[in-house]
């Protein structure tokens, strides 16, 4: 075993917290007004990579049979968010000093939108397929979470108003958690997984 | 079925195609921007609206047109798209209070040639010309309330720039106020504060080296650390030409503040002087007051509360006597109490006039003298006295009190 895939695990624990956490603090940034663009864009590069690091790490060990040949691997899907992430990062790092409230700037909500958007349904995918092995309680969980989420942008964007903000934020919350659980499960059932195969080694 | 080693190469190819994107997409995003390909920012309002600091609510945003001003997008550039469009999303029209302080920064325009805005994220305020030239930046707010007349911005009152962007002084003071076209500066050196004089220009006309500095509308009171006072008009002209100004006393009367010097002649004699340099007569003069007789004199204002404010508030005189005895003279009672030589030394005088006492506490030492009217002064060693009707708390230290008449004599009726 490489050392770098000794390492490797530790990446799971990363995307559980770090994701998260990177998306709050700019949250609290855009909610008190007060905004680091610069630590935020070196801190939206580590999100990145370690998306780009946990999709190795799936890509390592997930080994679900394939069901056919369509069947597309959750750490192809978890670098196609890594991979979205990064353009929108170039996106934001060169349009910053275009931000100004002056403008309608409609064109960064769709950029922002659809980079939302992909990473949103890459993770729905990703974690339903490792959320099958653990129950159909979990499965039901991280479905309904998203659902939920999905429903309530949808009627943000439809009434146009402001005032479902807070619950979204509330539902992120909730949906955090669930990954967080789903990643921690898929990490046990890992670890079991190499001392078996250490022991027969 | 791929076996680990070919799904690692497939996912190291993704991120290769990603890597190589990321790129072109750059590159695009620079190119696109540059040549006004793609409209990235949307369609750019027609009047900008800036928030105003300090100001009433009604008037709390000026509009400019957008021809006006180059906004200072460079400076200004603290946003993210990403941090943004969360802010938008979240806190617009979110009918809550936020501190959009990254939104709002506070704007100024001057002169429709100058805007003056403070970033309130890097505390930093900007002076700026109309094609969106930087002319100052510093920490301190601007304050653009004289621009107009005399062509001058202040720096939290510490500091003026000219219009370049220059500062006017050489140093920075503790406080600069305006006054008559003159800037009056004061700054704190060891301990010790002291006070000049500058024009609008730079030039010193009087060395901030006075201890003291009182002013009005139009008169100036400047005392140098020898103890030379002079009190000069607003064009800094002398009012009392030759003759010494050694004090400055003032007391509201009213709404209105009363402005005395106590002045000094060739010979050594005092007399009291208002603002324009006429001489103050006491009421009492005709009876028997010549200022000439007295080698100083001070004013002390009465101790009543109630009359704080009142018009009729009263006062009364301390002469030094030519062989250094103090005498108290009020409008009302004419000579107070003989002279006196109990009061050497510098100390506070309070005048009590509803009982008819006058109390002298020595600024070193704890022999206080107590000046009865009509009656013997006397002094009295404690730490501190307080003024009844018909005796005075005297504390002896800090566990003693006594009580005693305002004769000097031992009160008894007080039965603690």
């Amino acid at each position: 075993m490489k050392k770098s895939d000794k390492y490797l695990k530790y990446t799971s624990i990363l995307y559980a917290l770090y994701l998260p956490i990177n998306f709050f603090i700019h949250v609290y940034q855009a909610n008190k007004g007060v905004i680091l663009p610069f630590l935020m864009n070196i801190s939206d590069l580590l999100r990145v990579f370690v998306i780009a690091a946990f999709s190795f790490y799936v890509m390592k060990t997930y080994s679900a049979v394939e069901r056919d040949n369509n069947f597309k691997h959750p750490g192809e899907r978890l670098m196609t968010f890594a991979g979205v992430a990064f353009l929108e990062w170039i996106f934001n790092v060169i349009m910053s000093d275009a931000y100004v409230e002056s403008y309608s700037h409609k064109f960064f909500y769709v950029v922002m939108g659809i980079s939302t958007l992909i990473g949103f349904y890459m993770e729905l995918r990703v974690f339903f397929n490792f959320s099958e092995t653990y129950g159909s309680f979990i499965v039901f969980c991280w479905i309904a979470v998203n659902v939920v989420l999905a429903f309530l942008c949808w009627r943000l964007y439809i009434r146009e108003s402001r005032g479902g903000v807070p619950i979204i934020i509330g539902a992120v919350v909730i949906r955090a958690i669930i990954r967080a659980v789903i990643i921690y499960k898929y990490v046990k059932d890992q670890s079991g997984a190499e001392d078996v195969s250490l022991e027969e080694g | 079925m791929k076996t680990v080693e070919e799904r690692i190469k497939d996912l190291k190819k993704i991120a290769m195609i990603y890597l190589f994107l990321g790129m072109v997409w750059a590159v695009f995003l620079i190119v696109a921007e540059k040549t006004g390909w793609v409209n990235f920012r949307g369609d750019e309002r027609d009047r900008y609206y800036l928030g105003l600091d300090g100001v009433d609510e009604s008037f709390s945003q000026c509009s400019l047109n957008k021809m006006d001003f180059k906004l200072p997008y460079k400076v200004f550039n603290f946003l993210s798209v990403k941090d943004g469009v969360l802010t938008e999303l979240i806190s617009c029209d979110a009918g809550k209070e936020i501190d959009l302080r990254a939104f709002h920064p506070i704007y100024e325009v001057v002169d429709d040639n100058f805007i003056v805005f403070r970033d309130r994220i890097k505390n930093k305020s900007y002076l700026m010309e109309k094609d969106g030239r930087i002319i100052y930046e510093g920490a301190n707010s601007i304050d653009a309330s004289l621009y107009e007349e005399y062509g001058l911005f202040s720096l939290d009152d510490r500091a003026f720039i000219n219009k370049e962007g220059k500062e006017i002084l050489d140093e920075w003071y503790n406080n600069i106020v305006f006054w008559n076209e003159k800037l009056l500066v004061e700054k704190d050196e060891e301990s010790n504060t002291y006070y000049g004089v500058f024009d609008l220009n730079g030039n010193c006309i009087v060395d901030p080296v006075c201890v003291e500095e009182k002013h009005g509308d139009d008169w100036i009171y400047l005392k140098d650390s020898d103890g030379n006072g002079r009190l000069l008009d607003s064009e800094l002209n002398d009012v009392i030409e030759g003759d010494k100004v050694r004090k400055y006393v003032s007391y509201n009367k009213g709404v209105s503040q009363e402005n005395y010097f106590i002045v000094q002649d060739n010979e050594g004699k005092c007399y009291i002087c208002d603002e324009k340099g006429n001489e103050y007569i006491a009421d009492g003069y005709d009876r028997g007051l010549s200022w000439k007789d007295y080698k100083d004199i001070d004013i002390m204002f009465s101790q009543n509360d109630k009359q704080d404010t009142s018009t009729n508030r009263k006062y009364a005189f301390i002469l030094t006597t030519l062989d250094n005895k103090i005498e108290i003279y009020t409008i009302e009672d004419t000579f107070f109490a003989e002279p006196t030589d109990l009061i050497t030394g510098e100390g506070s005088y309070y005048y009590f006039d509803d009982l008819d006492v006058v109390c002298f506490e020595p600024y070193e030492g704890n022999t206080k003298v107590i000046i009865p009217k009509g009656k013997e002064p006397y002094t009295v060693e404690c730490l501190g006295m307080a003024f009844y009707d018909d005796y005075i708390e005297v504390y002896k230290d800090h566990f003693e009190t006594y009580y005693i008449t305002y004769d000097g004599e031992e009160y008894n009726e007080k039965v603690r």
